[in-house]
């Protein structure tokens, strides 16, 4: 009977250690980005910075302003538009990571096709006491665009560090036919 | 039982127990190991003890003597927000800790708030007649340049903040050769 005993308590003590082994995350998981996530109109404090997106807008064409001259682009997908307030603490920061997440888990980073474009928020820095309203633009296939999330981080790739996480329902986008940028931005 | 078995079972008892008490001894001891060359990074890159410094004061850091020259508001632009530019001025004592990189030059306030330097438009800069023929660099390239026992070297940093917080703000100055001590030059005092 003992002898039996003992050999439940290694069996269910091996049981035990299988499952511990199997449900430990890797390594890239436990050092991955801290998720801070929320919804539209949600404010989301991160770690060095508070996200608010204010909407986000699908549109055929954009236009703007850059460098004295006009510019318009087009896309064979459709250009998402986030409308967004960022507000540093307790240090001045910059956005070094923007990346829209598809539901099928696709991710594209924002577009650098518009360099330029008035008050994108992966330009310039952010200052503690100076919240800045502006855009994150990013160009994506057509069928990658409804119910997406928005990640935002102060890091390319965070580690260790917190990462916004906006995630849009499949019908909040407004949409455009030709999005002025220079008019978004200022509203 | 036989008292040779007796003493035996005591002995292996005794082992035991002390194979207990070393375990989280062991434990500390190895985290303490793998640990200690992150610590010890963690301690250099840190800003963990302030040395007060009267504003118009100069005190020693990482090889060299500092003070501040200027701390003045350059521009206001319509949303609040003000340019400010501050001049530092390093005396050299020892070039080997002054050299190493990198180095941390902010303004802060009494909440915590730290605001750092910023590339400030031509424009702006011109706006100080002083400035336009300085030769002042930052303080990155200010420590790369290398300088020898004895140069006193033009530092400034220009830095974007809100009207409001630019009375209040203390100068912070921090280099790889002197942390975790940095040296906080208060406006108040």
């Amino acid at each position: 009977m003992r002898l039996l005993l003992q050999f439940i308590a290694i069996l269910a003590a091996a049981g035990m250690l299988l499952g511990m082994q199997r449900s430990t995350p890797g390594y890239a998981e436990i050092t991955g980005p801290l998720p801070a996530s929320g919804r539209p109109g949600e404010t989301i404090p991160a770690r060095s910075f508070t996200l608010t997106v204010e909407k986000l807008v699908l549109a055929e064409r954009i236009r703007y302003r850059a460098y004295g001259r006009d510019f318009e682009r087009s896309t064979t997908g459709l250009w998402a538009v986030v409308v967004a307030r960022l507000e540093a603490r307790p240090e001045s920061v910059s956005i070094g990571g923007a990346l829209w997440r598809s539901t099928a888990g696709f991710r594209f980073e924002a577009s650098q096709r518009v360099a330029g474009a008035p008050r994108l928020l992966t330009a310039g820095r952010i200052e503690p006491g100076l919240p800045a309203r502006g855009i994150l633009v990013f160009e994506l296939p057509r069928d990658q665009a409804a119910g997406g999330t928005l990640l935002v981080s102060t890091a390319r790739w965070p580690r260790l560090d917190s990462q916004a996480r906006v995630s849009f329902a499949a019908d909040a986008a407004e949409s455009a036919d030709v999005l002025d940028l220079n008019g978004l931005a200022n509203e | 039982m036989s008292k040779a078995q007796v003493q035996a079972s005591a002995r292996a008892m005794r082992l035991r127990r002390f194979s207990l008490w070393a375990l989280p001894v062991a434990l500390i001891a190895a985290l303490a190991l793998r640990g200690r060359e992150t610590a010890t990074n963690w301690w250099r890159a840190s800003d963990l003890f302030p040395q007060p410094v009267r504003f118009d004061a100069s005190a020693p850091l990482a090889g060299a003597d500092w003070r501040v020259v200027s701390l003045q508001r350059v521009a206001e632009r319509p949303d609040g927000t003000t340019v400010a530019l501050l001049e530092l001025e390093a005396t050299v004592r020892d070039p080997a800790p002054f050299a190493l990189l990198p180095c941390r030059i902010a303004l802060a306030d009494g909440t915590g708030q730290r605001w750092l330097p910023t590339f400030l438009a031509p424009t702006e800069v011109s706006r100080l007649p002083s400035r336009r023929n300085s030769q002042a660099k930052t303080c990155g390239p200010a420590l790369a340049s290398k300088p020898e026992a004895g140069a006193v070297l033009a530092i400034a940093e220009s830095f974007l903040l809100p009207r409001a917080a630019f009375a209040q703000v203390d100068v912070v100055v921090s280099l790889a050769g002197g942390r975790p001590h940095y040296l906080r030059f208060a406006r108040g005092s």
